[in-house]
């Protein structure tokens, strides 16, 4: 074998190679895309035999009736997900509307009227104009990937619960977290609480 | 039967407490359900009724449902009823009434502007659809089966209190949230309040406009 024969292989070599070297871990920091597919490094598949997935549960309620609804969506990890340093698997930074959605679909099909049905963290104007649009479809909801449980912390105001959610490891941790969060919206006392594992047994 | 009135009201409507609330204060201090308990003094725990998992692809463009219960589940809660019975067929099945159960002798489910009919059992007696209601109701306490075109389309447990039984909307609550595991496409459950009673329907997916339709539903 010539000398010649052997820098070719090399120098093609190096030159592939060039690129990964030159990359840095920037792409690590950056904020996450919209992109439900590229959750980022590899994953995991399963942890103690359970397959690692992401669950985002929403609370919606039935305005009508003061009935709330867990709504749990499991999301199939692409191949390229990630599993966080909490040994999580990462859950979409963003979800699509429809996602909501569906949520709010979910309480529809058992409620009398469509309408009636919200998302549960409610916003300082919703006891004067109860309406979708005085929710917060993103505050209604908790990630598998931070939070075990999800809380609901409601008042009443007129017959009503006027709520708010949280997210948290325990439910008494998301319990508070609920009721700081109604209590700092609303200026009153939120002693109606709720909760639920953010993951289906 | 009583079948007028108003349309389905807000659940605190016997009270003017909502029934999570109520079922609380009934219980002396604080309800607890679904996960484990946090006892804090003055704070009330309201059920969360879980609905069917929905599990999305990697592009949350479609999704599925990921487990739910087998007909053989379904069947057991609805005591082996099926919709699209016939009366005859219903009356088979339930303990307590003969064979002998025919459209034309059924009444008129005034509500419905269809041809609508109904019997009813007393919830007592009803066991076979009662399996997992562990509160107490009411002896007036009933299940309401509703046909349409000779076919039964709606299951209506209707939870009345009584001296025994002040608050019967655990028991609805017990009911409900049996049913809250099935999706919609397979049977629709709703519950309501009207006046006193606590109201759980479970109704054909396929009963077009009767869906909407609720016990006191039709203003007059």
């Amino acid at each position: 074998m010539s000398i010649r024969s052997v820098r070719l292989p090399i120098c093609r070599l190096v030159l592939l190679l060039l690129p990964l070297l030159l990359a840095g871990p920037a792409s690590h920091g950056a904020p996450e895309n919209f992109n439900l597919g590229s959750y980022g490094s590899p994953s995991v598949a399963e942890h103690g035999g359970k397959p690692l997935i992401c669950t985002v549960t929403y609370l919606v309620q039935d305005d009508a009736t003061n009935q709330t609804y867990a709504a749990r969506m499991q999301f199939e990890p692409s191949p390229d997900a990630t599993v966080g340093p909490n040994g999580r698997m990462q859950c979409p930074g963003m979800m699509p509307p429809t996602v909501g959605e569906a949520a709010l679909n979910g309480c529809r099909s058992h409620a009398a009227q469509a309408t009636n049905c919200v998302f549960a963290d409610m916003d300082k104007g919703f006891s004067a104009a109860p309406s979708v649009g005085n929710t917060s479809v993103g505050r209604s909801r908790c990630g598998s990937d931070e939070a075990s449980q999800i809380a609901i912390a409601c008042l009443l105001s007129g017959g009503r619960e006027v709520c708010n959610v949280g997210c948290g490891e325990e439910p008494d941790a998301a319990v508070k977290a609920a009721r700081q969060r109604c209590e700092a919206t609303h200026g009153k006392a939120c002693n109606i609480t709720g909760w639920v594992p953010v993951e289906a047994p | 039967m009583e079948l007028r009135g108003v349309g389905p009201s807000r659940a605190p409507s016997k009270t003017g407490v909502p029934w999570p609330v109520r079922a609380a204060l009934a219980s002396g201090l604080m309800l607890v359900t679904g996960g484990a308990s946090i006892a804090q003094l003055g704070v009330v725990t309201k059920r969360i009724l879980v609905l069917p998992t929905r599990q999305w692809n990697d592009t949350a463009s479609t999704w599925q449902y990921v487990a739910l219960p087998s007909a053989g589940q379904i069947n057991a809660l609805l005591g082996g009823l099926h919709f699209g019975m016939t009366p005859e067929q219903v009356g088979q099945r339930l303990a307590g009434h003969s064979s002998a159960l025919h459209w034309d002798d059924l009444p008129n489910a005034n509500e419905y502007s269809s041809d609508v009919r109904y019997f009813w059992v007393p919830m007592q007696a009803a066991d076979s659809l009662t399996g997992p209601i562990q509160s107490c109701f009411g002896d007036s306490s009933s299940v309401n089966l509703l046909f349409f075109r000779q076919a039964l389309f709606r299951i209506s447990w209707r939870f009345v209190p009584d001296q025994k039984c002040h608050d019967a909307s655990e028991a609805a609550e017990d009911l409900y949230a049996a049913f809250m595991s099935i999706a919609p496409s397979v049977l629709i459950s709703t519950r309501y309040a009207n006046g006193p009673a606590e109201v759980v329907d479970v109704t054909a997916p396929n009963a077009g406009p009767l869906i909407a339709v609720r016990w006191h539903g039709r203003v007059r």
